[in-house]
């Protein structure tokens, strides 16, 4: 007996010591970097030092704080500090693109095959179960190799490789939620099903998978940055974080490991302040269910 | 954080002027957490004793502080919470024991049988590895501990125990669990037993078997019982004595034969005239109002708003306990003519 | 039982999930204003009653129809929504039955909205009327589920049934998660709508008492099939069938024996063979 009271008071403990303003700091520090990124990236032409694709000649690969470039130069001569404001486009815009897409998409999916139930939900479960099996960078790999290199078909076969996870916990949450009394009691009242679907249990469900695009973003714009690195997504000069890591690597050999590190470091902020959004939006709902 | 007025040794918190014929004493206890919107303690001064192979029961609704009471006996206090007074397990004074002290307590001298069994149990362990831990920790050998799990389980009237030691927890049925959570609970030989609310996730039919065999197990070891619910009737029909809590105090404490027969505090009385009763031809009267939520921190009795006798003098201060017949109650009135009118 | 009232004839349900009978030949006839029981174990059948009665579970076979309907009309949204104005159902447990991003005031402007033509302000009057009715005070009326207790949930889940006039409520344990006191209130409450509209009750219950209060007719269900109905009082006052004895003698009161009813328990389970 003594394993059980002591089991449960660990758990009662936890469900009154949720952390209420523990990561408050993080999340508002993510924010607030996402927001500086998003406003950079809309007022480059405004804000940027340098022409981004101006290659100075006369300083090939100079120091960060060099007079003129505070991050200094890559391998031909361009700023990198009006890069990455500049990239902030591309390597933003991308990942929305794909997220908004994917997330719809996957949601419209996870939805119908969660709601119907039957045979809807098997085609639809195993044709996502079949997209799974690849890897999402071969599929835009494969997308590429069919429509050519560029910004589009990375992101359209991101999309395909995207959508199942977003369908996959969609049709988890549907399936769940609407065995739930209130969604029987809807049914029971008289509205009907698409109608009970889309504007009763879908807003009940919709954080849940604003938390997941809010992930899928920072997977979204690690995996474009590593096709640009590879060569399969935006093409230089064009300038992109990716890119940017991928021009770098003569320099790195050379030990200018600056040339990568600032893109990089871009890249890894960008990622972790949408992972802690996400994971704080997750915690938010635990506790407002929890109440 | 729990207040470490005093602190001491193991040996020096066996309380000296404790009475060791008392399975439980608790005594000025206040419970009040610090954070959150809380006006009140969740416990507030409260009294109990449980003496040894007494059944007592605390009976009140949800948020009265039943179930934090009976969780302080295992000195298992809501986190961040503030707690003054003496809670005594068999001569141990939990509140504030350091952790050995409580290991002790909550191993051997009282244990506790939940409300919904599957809280209790690892949902990943079979029944007889649930029911032989301990004995494998003291180094009783895998045979010997066979041999005693069989026994333990056949004493709650499981009658194929080799099955059910392989079972696991989500292959049996409530009772069946509820059953083994008594065996497990038992098989320590405690002093006192803590059931909270053990029969109300479970069938009236079973409910009458799980309540039968709980006392006759009881009964059999010795132990004292302290019984928490929300059913009078229940109640009734398991304790000796009854106290009756409402907003973390308690407001009446009487032996159940006069509880029943003559109640002294106006919220018993309202409680017994609530409850559905087959053999009463008069329909339930509801209680009028609703219980006080921890933001409300009254000045006077906290059940004057919702009381039909409440005088102006109610509203003063809370009114004490004082005693009654054959027992107390904490109402001014309690010992007017007939509070009930 | 006279058919000549009845509003709701239930005749011959039968539903089975798999190779388990849940309910098998179930019938009753409900009068105008009365009120009935179905008590009975968990498994026993009656929340499948229940489910097959407001249309939420389809029968096998046996039908539920409405004086003045045809038998039941089909599945569509369109007969659900005609057998909602007959019927609406109060559920067990009042923290899953609201939806937890709606008001009360919400919830019963949408049901009216769905079933009634109304301008707004007269919506918004009936609304008001609905919550006046079940004693919701205007900030339980604008407050979110999570922000009212048990009882006051149930009262908006009584209110939201009773907002398509309904001529007959089904009531699924509306107490049975409910403290003692406030199980009074809502009995209260389904008491003083009863007498004043008219409206039929179903009441599932597994606690005698409680249906004692409530029920003029009762019907014990036990493992998916009818063992005993009648009048309330008669078939509590002397029950025929060992099960209704059963569930009679589990009531805790003083001074009663439970040991005896484990026995009585085990021996009626043997002697019945389960879904037979």
């Amino acid at each position: 007996m003594s394993a059980a009271p002591i089991a449960l008071e660990r758990r009662w403990m936890r469900a009154r010591r949720l952390p209420g303003l523990r990561g408050q700091g993080g999340v508002i520090a993510s924010v607030a970097f996402l927001v500086v990124v998003t406003l950079a990236a809309i007022l480059a032409p405004e804000i940027s030092p340098h022409n981004p694709s101006a290659a100075d000649l006369s300083s090939l690969l100079s120091p960060p704080g060099t007079p003129g470039h505070l991050l200094g130069t890559d391998t031909a001569g361009r700023d990198i500090l009006s890069r990455i404001i500049y990239g902030a486009r591309i390597s933003l815009l991308a990942p929305l693109v794909l997220v908004v897409i994917s997330s719809t998409l996957g949601t419209a999916i996870g939805v119908c095959a969660g709601w119907m139930g039957g045979i809807a939900d098997e085609v639809i479960s195993r044709v996502m179960d079949f997209l799974f099996a690849f890897p999402g960078l071969l599929i835009a790999i494969i997308a590429v190799a069919l429509f050519g290199t560029g910004v589009t078909a990375p992101i359209v076969g991101l999309i395909i490789a995207y959508t199942p996870y977003t369908a996959r916990l969609a049709r988890g949450l549907v399936a769940q939620e609407r065995n739930l009394p209130y969604v029987e009691s809807y049914r029971q009242q008289g509205f009907s099903g698409p109608r009970i679907a889309l504007t009763m249990l879908l807003p009940n469900i919709a954080p849940t998978l604003l938390a997941q695009s809010a992930l899928s973003f920072g997977y979204g714009l690690i995996d474009l940055a590593t096709l640009s690195f590879l060569g399969f997504g935006v093409q230089p000069p064009t300038a992109d974080w990716g890119v940017m890591v991928s021009d770098a690597q003569q320099g790195i050999l050379q030990g200018d490991i600056w040339v990568a590190l600032f893109p990089g470091l871009a890249i890894m902020l960008t990622v972790i302040s949408f992972n802690v959004l996400g994971d704080a939006i997750a915690e938010r709902i635990g506790r407002t269910e929890a109440a | 954080m729990r207040v470490r007025d005093r602190f001491r040794s193991d040996a020096a918190s066996a309380i000296p002027g404790g009475d060791v014929a008392d399975a439980l004493r608790i005594e000025g206890l206040s419970v009040r957490l610090t954070r959150g919107d809380a006006q009140r303690p969740i416990l507030d001064g409260v009294d109990l004793v449980v003496h040894a192979g007494e059944t007592v029961g605390l009976v009140g609704e949800s948020g009265s502080g039943k179930s934090v009471t009976s969780r302080a006996a295992l000195g298992m206090f809501p986190a961040g919470a503030e707690v003054r007074g003496r809670v005594i397990v068999g001569g141990v004074d939990v509140v504030g024991a350091r952790r050995s002290a409580l290991a002790r307590v909550r191993g051997g001298e009282a244990a506790m049988i939940f409300q919904d069994p599957r809280a209790g149990i690892n949902p990943v362990r079979r029944v007889g590895d649930f029911l032989g831990e301990r004995m494998r920790r003291r180094g009783i050998g895998r045979a010997e501990r066979r041999t005693r799990c069989r026994a333990l389980l056949d004493s709650v009237g499981i009658s194929d125990p080799d099955t059910t030691l392989r079972l696991y927890p989500h292959q049996m049925s409530g009772g069946m669990l509820q059953r083994v959570m008594i065996a497990a609970a038992l098989s320590a030989e405690p002093g006192l037993l803590l059931a909270d609310e053990p029969t109300t996730a479970l069938d009236v039919t079973i409910q009458a078997e799980i309540i039968g065999l709980l006392m006759e197990r009881r009964a059999h070891s010795g132990a004292a019982m302290l019984f928490v619910t929300h059913d009078l009737e229940l109640a009734a029909a398991v304790c000796d004595r009854i106290y009756v809590m409402y907003a973390g105090r308690i407001v009446e404490c009487r032996p159940s034969g006069s509880l029943f027969a003559d109640p002294r505090h106006p919220y018993s009385v309202a409680l017994l005239r609530a409850t559905p009763r087959l053999e009463s031809e008069v329909p339930v009267v509801p209680v009028p109002g609703r219980p006080l939520s921890l933001a409300e921190a009254p000045v006077g009795c906290a059940f004057a708003p919702r009381c039909p006798h409440a005088v102006d003098e109610c509203l003063e201060a809370p009114p004490a306990l004082v005693g009654v017949g054959d027992g107390a109650a904490a109402c001014i009135r309690c010992n007017d003519e007939d509070p009930r009118r | 039982m006279s058919t000549s009232s009845a509003v709701m004839e239930v005749v011959h349900l039968r539903k089975s999930f798999g190779p388990m009978v849940a309910v098998d030949d179930m019938s009753f006839d409900l009068a105008a204003g009365r009120s009935i029981g179905i008590v009975g174990e968990s498994g026993s059948g009656k929340s499948t009653t229940a489910r097959m009665l407001v249309g939420l579970e389809r029968p096998d076979s046996g039908t539920v129809s409405f004086t003045g309907e045809g038998k039941d009309a089909g599945r569509g949204t369109r007969a659900r929504r005609a057998r909602a104005r007959r019927i609406q159902m109060v559920a067990q447990d009042p923290y899953l039955s609201l939806d937890p991003r709606v008001t009360p005031r919400q919830a019963l402007e949408r049901v009216i909205r769905l079933h009634f033509d109304l301008p707004a302000a007269e919506r918004r009057e009936r609304a008001q009327a609905l919550l006046d009715q079940v004693n919701l005070g205007a900030r339980e009326a604008d407050a979110l589920p999570r922000g009212l207790s048990g009882g006051q949930r149930q009262r908006v889940a009584i209110a939201r049934a009773l907002a398509v006039s309904p001529r007959v409520l089904v009531l699924d344990e509306p107490t049975s998660a409910l403290d003692v006191s406030v199980q009074a209130q809502i009995l209260a409450l389904l008491r003083r709508i009863r007498a004043e509209q008219g409206i039929s009750f179903v009441f599932i219950s597994h606690d005698l008492a409680v249906v004692k209060e409530i029920t003029d007719e009762l019907i014990v269900m036990y493992r998916g099939r009818v063992v005993e109905a009648g009048p309330t009082r008669e078939v509590l006052r002397r029950p025929s069938h060992d099960y209704t004895r059963l569930l009679l003698d589990s009531i805790p009161r003083p001074g009663w024996d439970p040991e005896s009813i484990g026995a009585a328990r085990r021996a009626l389970a043997a002697a019945t063979v389960p879904g037979a």
